[in-house]
C-alpha cells in the first residue's frame, strides 16, 4: 500500500547530505541522475513512482509548508523543557487532548492527532479547552508549558494550541523582540528536514505514541536508536542515525498523510502567513544565494 | 594584462579579427550560379553566426545568465543546422529556403487580417509590400506551401544534432539554454527568484533585486562557437584559410598566460 503523501527519503548510506541548516541548496538528490530507473511513455520519461502510483489522489505534501508548521510547537518544548520532561508534557498534552475529545462525542473520530496543531483547531467549545488546562494543572504542567509557549504564542497568537500558554507565572511577559531572534534560529534549522532538530522532533511524536500505547509495532520490527538520535552531536552522516532519523520521519509523515486526506491545514496556513506580518524579507545577495 | 585591460581588448579587438576571418571565407566559398541556394544558404548562417559572435563579445551587457543563454542557443541552432544541411547541401538547403520562404507567406497573411481588421488598406503597407517583393524575387508566391510544423526540416533538433554527428554538442548546451529562450521554470525559479532568507517565511521565492554579475565565460563560449563554426566549414567545403583565429589569440592563449602567471 502506498501512503497518499509522497516523500522522498533517502537511502541507508546515501552520502548525499544536505548540509545541517540549508534547505534549499543541499547536493542531495532523490533519484538516479541518469534517469535510468525512469521509463518513456509517448513523450514522458516517468519515475519509478509514478509507475506504481495510478492513484490520482496522490498529492505532494511539503515539509516546510505543510507539516513543519504543524508540530513546530513541539520544537519549542523541547527547546525550553529539555529532551526528558519535553516528552513527559508531550504525552500529557496529547492524552489531555484525546480525553477532551472522547468527552465529545461528535468529535471523537476527528480528534486522534494531537501533535498536528490544526487538529486542535476541530476543537471548537470552550469546554474542550477547559478540560484539556484542567488535565495539565492537575499533572502539575500547566506553567512549563505556558512558559515554554509563551513567546512562541506570543508571535503567533491565532495559532490553534494558544490557550495552553495562558497561565504564564505572575511578571512573565513575552515581547516579540527579544524572543524573534533566537526562534528564528530554532526555525531555520527545522526548515532542513534531515537536520538534528527536525529529527528529535519527529522521535518525540514517536516516543509519545508509543508511550501512549497507541501505536502498533509488528513483530520482529526494528525501532529506531533514539539514543543516538539524542546523542549530544549525533553523526548525521552515518548509516544508523539516517535508519533511525528515516523509522521516525516517515511515522510522523504516515500519520500526517492520514490526517491530511480528512482535514484542512489551518495551522499551517496561518503559521507562514503570519510570518510575513512578523517581519519583511530577507534578501541575500547574489553572490551567497547558493551557499 | 589585467583582467580590465583583458575585457577592453575583447570589446575592441574581436569583432575585427572575427570580420578578418569571416572575410577570409567568403573570399573562397565555393558559389555554383545555377544553383546559388546551398551558397547562400550556408554563407548566410556563417553571417549570422559571425554577426550573433561579435554582438555578444562585443557587448557586456549581454555577459549575463539573463539574455547569454538567448543569444548563445541560436548559435548552437546554427551550428547544428549547419551541420546537418552540410551532409546533403542541395537537398536540405532548398528545404531551408522553402521553409523560409512558407513562413514569410504566413507573416503576410497574419498582417494582411490585421490591417484589414484595422481599417486601413494592406496595399500601402510597407513592410507587406517588402515581403510581398522578397518572396516574388525567389518565385511566384503562389508556388509556395506553407509548412506548418515547428521545424524546417521536417526533425527537431535533437535529431538533426543527431544525424550530423554532433549530438553531445547538443545535449552539453541546446536544452539548458532553451530554458532562458522559453522563460520555463528552471531558468525563472533559478535565476528571476531567489530563496527568502527570512526563517519566518519558510524559504519562499523573491524576485531578485540585484543585477547578476557578468561573465567572461559567455563571450568566451560566444567566441569558442563561431571558432567551431568556422572549423565545421573549413573542413566540409576544404577551405585553405591562412587567418590566425581570433578566439586562439584572446582566449586561449590568455588562459596559457593566467596559468602560467599563476
Amino acid at each position: 500500500m502506498f501512503s497518499p503523501t509522497m516523500q522522498f527519503t533517502r537511502q541507508a548510506g546515501d552520502r548525499g547530505v544536505r548540509a545541517e541548516g540549508n534547505s534549499h541548496m543541499g547536493t542531495y538528490f532523490s533519484t538516479d541522475p541518469k534517469l535510468t530507473d525512469h521509463k518513456r511513455q509517448r513523450n514522458r520519461l516517468l519515475s519509478p513512482w509514478s509507475r506504481v502510483n495510478t492513484d490520482d489522489r496522490m498529492f505532494l505534501s511539503s515539509w516546510t509548508h505543510s507539516r513543519l508548521p504543524e508540530v513546530v510547537w513541539i520544537y519549542e518544548l523541547i527547546h525550553h523543557l529539555g529532551v526528558r520532561r519535553s516528552l513527559d508534557v508531550l504525552v500529557t498534552i496529547a492524552e489531555a487532548g484525546l480525553e477532551a475529545a472522547r468527552q465529545q462525542p461528535e468529535n471523537e473520530e476527528t480528534f486522534l492527532y494531537p501533535y498536528f496543531a490544526s487538529s486542535w483547531s476541530l476543537m471548537t467549545g470552550n469546554d474542550v479547552k477547559h478540560i484539556v488546562t484542567q488535565q495539565l494543572r492537575l499533572n502539575s504542567v500547566a506553567k512549563e508549558v505556558a512558559h515554554a509557549l509563551g513567546g512562541f504564542h506570543c508571535l503567533y497568537p491565532e495559532y490553534p494550541l494558544r490557550f495552553l500558554a495562558t497561565e504564564t507565572d505572575e511578571g512573565e511577559d513575552y515581547k516579540e523582540s527579544e524572543f524573534i531572534s533566537e526562534y528564528k534560529g530554532r526555525l531555520a534549522q527545522l526548515t532542513n528536514r534531515f537536520s538534528v532538530a527536525a529529527v528529535r522532533l519527529h522521535s518525540h511524536i514517536y516516543l509519545s505514541e508509543a508511550r501512549s500505547g497507541r501505536m502498533h509495532l509488528p513483530a520482529g520490527m526494528a525501532l529506531p536508536d533514539f539514543d543516538l538520535i539524542y546523542s549530544e552531536n549525533p553523526d548525521t552522516d552515518s548509516d544508523d542515525f539516517n535508519r533511525s532519523a528515516g523509522m521516525v520521519r516517515g511515522f510522523v509523515s504516515s500519520a500526517f498523510a492520514m490526517f491530511t486526506s480528512r482535514h484542512p491545514l489551518l495551522a499551517a496556513k496561518y503559521f507562514w502567513n503570519r510570518g510575513l506580518e512578523l517581519e519583511e524579507c530577507a534578501l541575500p545577495s547574489w553572490s551567497s544565494a547558493g551557499d | 594584462m589585467d583582467e580590465n585591460d583583458w575585457v577592453d581588448e575583447l570589446v575592441t579587438n574581436y569583432a575585427k579579427g572575427a570580420r578578418d576571418e569571416f572575410l577570409a571565407r567568403w573570399k573562397v566559398w565555393p558559389i555554383d550560379l545555377q544553383s546559388p541556394g546551398p551558397s547562400e544558404v550556408t554563407i548566410g548562417l556563417l553571417h549570422r553566426q559571425y554577426i550573433l559572435a561579435v554582438n555578444i563579445v562585443g557587448n557586456p551587457g549581454t555577459w549575463s545568465i539573463d539574455i547569454a543563454p538567448i543569444l548563445l542557443r541560436s548559435m548552437v541552432e546554427v551550428y547544428i543546422w549547419l551541420s546537418w544541411i552540410l551532409v546533403a547541401p542541395v537537398e536540405r538547403s532548398m528545404k531551408f529556403i522553402d521553409d523560409g520562404l512558407g513562413k514569410e507567406k504566413l507573416v503576410i497573411k497574419h498582417r494582411t487580417d490585421e490591417i484589414e481588421a484595422m481599417g486601413l488598406n494592406p496595399e500601402d503597407d510597407w513592410m507587406l509590400n517588402v515581403s510581398k517583393a522578397w518572396i516574388e524575387d525567389h518565385r511566384y508566391s503562389f508556388l509556395i506551401d506553407v509548412n506548418l510544423s515547428g521545424s524546417w526540416s521536417g526533425l527537431d533538433m535533437r535529431k538533426m544534432a543527431e544525424e550530423a554527428d554532433c549530438r553531445d554538442f547538443y545535449r552539453f548546451t541546446y536544452p539548458s539554454f532553451s530554458s532562458t529562450v522559453h522563460s520555463t521554470w528552471n531558468h525563472v525559479g533559478k535565476v528571476d527568484l531567489i530563496p527568502c532568507q527570512n526563517p519566518l517565511h519558510g524559504g519562499h521565492r523573491v524576485p531578485r533585486e540585484e543585477a547578476i554579475p557578468l561573465s567572461v565565460d559567455f563571450p568566451l563560449l560566444a567566441a569558442k562557437y563561431l571558432d567551431k563554426t568556422f572549423a565545421l566549414l573549413d573542413k566540409q567545403l576544404n577551405l585553405s584559410i591562412d587567418v590566425e583565429s581570433t578566439f586562439e589569440r584572446l582566449f586561449v592563449e590568455r588562459e596559457e598566460e593566467a596559468s602560467n602567471e599563476a
